[in-house]
């Protein structure tokens, strides 16, 4: 032994110290990261506890202590951007949040809650569309069918509130696929179709509805609603008959349907009577909006309304033609509805209108191709 | 077989100077590397023992003071060289004792320095990790007989070894052994400082994982017009470093100046003071990288971030001042950290242009503050690239740095760390000594 170098021997020898040192290090490293884990454990506890209680800032800190002690753990750090999202930290949920997406970019509930914090905080619909659209596209699983269908409803009701209505019509062609036969997701998804303008989809959806459960109310007003919008009017108000009457909407909806239904002077199988019954009707309630109008309010200079004045006069000379004649003919029926049409248009715009029969007017006047309002 | 045959084939097997230099810088490289993880894992370990999970203010105020005597009597008695944070040590060893560091200082000083960092005083690990792995290089170096002038080239390798695995940094450990421990950038031990640096980093990585130490956000300069706001950065940095530097040479002088039978309880008296603003802000525990986390991610509020500067800077000149065993490295991240958000919430609130946010200034504090206190401008700019791992940031970082850097060497002429030699005693050496040639 005594021909090998003092230095090999030195080197063998302080290689196995530091084999040694690196074992014991390690040994160490791992203990102390059981130890944190621990405590972490016991921070995320109190943090639980004190959300259960309501006291978000103590929850915030205790979570802050958690994620410190263990950083891995994704659960603490996802609870704690929650907690700040609440206590309105939002900037530092977020960043919190984003940091994870950098090491899991499609995990499906870093992303919703990305998404809904960019929502709460009205911020790029783009980046918003993209986390949830990531969101739906891993929640594949059969067990993720509820939430994938939940998380595309609320996409499409951020679309349809941004006013992306062609996005949402997509979002919502894709969610009709493979539904559950429940009816209240029926009636959900009709109703989103109907906010989405797709007013045959919506009908369609509310009446398959109503096969399964003909009582539902938000069938049967979404129905009418539905049908009111496809200009079926005497179906709309069938649909929303049946409705409650603290429902104001449907209630709105039934009134303007069944003054359509009863005041339209061209209306299929009308006696000339008739006819002229209704054109009188709906002409003295628009003359009467016209005159009305053209009384200047307080501090309205009366020049303002001087463009009423050829309307005034034209109403006045049929208002003559129409006390003269018994019986109205088709034509003279359609010549008084297209006057009623255009000072109604006239007293709209100049004093707003917005009484049932004022709705349904514009509503006749548009059934009948007359200028809509 | 012939017995002196078999001797001859053994001949190889004896290694020349210059190649066993360099087999010993990655051995020290490891060691180092070994050594301040483990420091550093003890100091945490330390700290849940005397602390807890949760501790009470009486625990707060008396665990720090206790701790600190009895750290007082070891920095007394058994190890005077473990005193402070160990760079100026490491470079009186470089110039002035041949790079001899005895066993028992790296030894004291990572016992001491464990007991005083995790006994919640405001301190930071880096400087004795430095220490110790000089220490550590100086020590294997003896023992294997090299010449004095090998002996001391090992010590920046060692220093750059242990600063690579404290902060994870092994571009800014290299450039702050040549730049602050040896003063000379074409140092000839470049070479091993580059391997101990990275045979130390490598290992700090297997063992605590490749994460940065902090993590921060990309930024970047949102606004041209931005750059003033860094600039103001840098003269508040640059007169923030002054106030640290004064304020702690000033204190230790006072403590210095006292009869040498209070130096045992020396210590403890800074231990006292620590003990109770740790029951007012009991942030201020420990190294306090999680704060400067925080503030890294825009998560602190203007009020708490000024709160926390001021009190910083309160806490580490008296925990230094008072003679215990650690670093200013990380207090000066912290100060940094906390100085750099609350200029950064004024700045977002004033200017009339989009900014970077709280979390952006913070950052560049971070490197501002290193630049004006320990006075390594080139270490400070990639030490923040390495800790954050952003490069975004560089001209605002540049500009911020030459600031504090100016201002800072302007009205205390003499660094940090030469004030401190020249407080024990030690002649301070000259910016360029000479390094012998190594592998």
């Amino acid at each position: 032994m005594a021909v090998v170098h003092r230095d090999i021997t030195l080197l063998i020898g302080i290689a196995i110290l530091t084999a040694i040192a690196f074992a014991g290090t390690q040994w160490v490293a791992a203990s102390n990261r059981e130890m944190h884990r621990d405590n972490a454990v016991q921070w995320f506890e109190r943090a639980q506890r004190a959300l259960d209680e309501g006291r978000t800032p103590d929850a915030v800190a205790a979570l802050r202590r958690a994620t410190a002690e263990d950083p891995e753990r994704r659960e603490y750090r996802l609870e704690l951007a929650s907690a700040l999202a609440q206590e309105g930290v939002d900037a530092e949920a977020r960043q919190i949040l984003l940091a994870l997406r950098e090491r899991q970019p499609e995990d499906p509930d870093i992303n919703l809650r990305l998404a809904r914090l960019e929502v709460a905080n009205e911020l790029g619909i783009t980046d918003t569309i993209r986390y949830y659209q990531i969101a739906i596209a891993s929640l594949w699983s059969d067990e993720d069918l509820g939430t994938r269908r939940q998380v595309r409803i609320e996409l499409i009701r951020l679309l349809l509130a941004r006013g992306q209505r062609s996005r949402a019509l997509s979002e919502l062609l894709l969610l009709g696929v493979n539904l559950p036969d429940q009816p209240e997701v029926e009636v959900e998804i009709a109703e989103l179709f109907l906010q989405a303008g797709d007013f045959p989809r919506a009908l369609e959806g509310f009446t398959d509805a109503l096969a399964d459960e003909p009582e539902s109310e938000r069938g049967l007003a979404g129905a009418g609603e539905a049908a009111f919008e496809l200009e079926d009017y005497a179906s709309a108000r069938r649909y929303l008959t049946e409705v409650s009457p603290d429902n104001a909407r449907a209630s709105r909806l039934r009134t303007v349907s069944a003054l359509i239904l009863d005041q339209d002077p061209l209306a299929a199988r009308l006696g000339t009577a008739e006819r002229r019954r209704r054109l009188v009707a709906i002409f003295e309630h628009a003359t009467q909006n016209l005159e009305d109008c053209a009384i200047p309010g307080p501090g309205q200079a009366g020049e303002t309304l001087r463009h009423l004045d050829p309307l005034r006069l034209e109403a006045s000379e049929f208002a003559v033609q129409l006390q003269s004649a018994s019986a109205v003919q088709r034509d003279a029926v359609e010549e008084g509805l297209d006057l009623v049409s255009r000072v109604q248009q006239a007293v709209t715009k100049t004093c707003g209108a917005s009484a049932p029969l004022d709705e349904a007017l514009a509503r006749i006047s548009r059934r009948h191709g007359l200028d809509s309002l | 077989m012939n017995p002196r045959d078999w001797r001859l084939d053994i001949q190889p097997l004896r290694l020349r100077e210059s190649q066993l230099f360099l087999v010993l810088s990655v051995i020290i490289g490891v060691l180092a590397g070994l050594a301040a993880v483990l420091f550093a894992l003890a100091i945490d370990r330390g700290g849940h023992l005397f602390f807890g999970l949760d501790p009470s203010p009486l625990r707060l105020l008396l665990v720090t003071p206790l701790v600190s005597l009895v750290a007082g009597f070891l920095l007394v008695r058994v190890f005077p060289d473990a005193r402070g944070s160990g760079i100026p040590q490491v470079k009186a060893a470089f110039h002035l004792h041949s790079g001899v560091i005895l066993a028992r200082t790296p030894i004291g000083k990572f016992l001491v320095g464990a007991l005083t960092i995790g006994a919640g005083h405001s301190l930071g690990r880096e400087g004795p990790s430095v220490q110790i792995g000089a220490g550590i290089a100086s020590v294997v170096g003896r023992w294997f007989q090299l010449s004095p002038a090998r002996v001391r080239s090992l010590v920046p390798v060692g220093a750059a070894g242990a600063l690579s695995a404290a902060f994870n940094t092994p571009v800014a450990a290299v450039i702050f052994a040549l730049e602050e421990i040896i003063g000379d950038l074409n140092a000839a031990v470049l070479g091993s400082t580059v391997i101990a640096s990275v045979a130390s980093v490598i290992v700090a990585r297997s063992i605590l994982g490749n994460e940065p130490l902090f993590t921060a956000p990309q930024y970047e300069l949102v606004h041209p017009a931005e750059l003033l706001a860094y600039a103001a950065l840098g003269v508040v940095g640059g007169v923030l470093s002054l106030v640290f530097c004064k304020g702690l040479l000033w204190l230790r002088a006072t403590f210095k100046r006292q009869p040498s039978r209070t130096r045992v309880f020396q210590p403890a008296i800074g231990g006292v003071v620590i003990g109770v603003l740790l029951i007012l802000v009991p942030e201020l525990l420990g190294v306090g990288y999680a704060q400067v986390d925080q503030a890294l991610n825009g998560g602190l509020l203007i009020q708490t971030m000024a709160l926390l500067c001021l009190l910083k800077i309160a806490a580490t000149i008296v925990s230094y001042g008072s003679g215990n065993a650690g670093g200013i490295f990380a207090p000066t991240l912290y100060i940094g950290a906390m100085a750099g958000g609350t200029i950064g919430t004024i700045v977002a609130g004033i200017a009339p242009f989009d900014t970077g946010g709280p979390g952006a200034y913070a950052l560049v504090g971070m490197g501002t503050l290193f630049a004006g206190i320990i006075r390594a401008p080139l270490t400070s700019v990639f030490m923040i690239f390495e800790i954050t791992q952003d490069y975004q940031i560089i001209v605002p970082l540049m500009v911020a740095n030459m600031l504090s850097f100016a201002i800072s060497r302007r009205y205390q002429p003499e660094p940090i760390y030469h004030a401190l030699m020249k407080q024990d005693g030690i002649p301070v050496p000259g910016s360029k000594p000479r390094v012998e040639p190594s592998a």
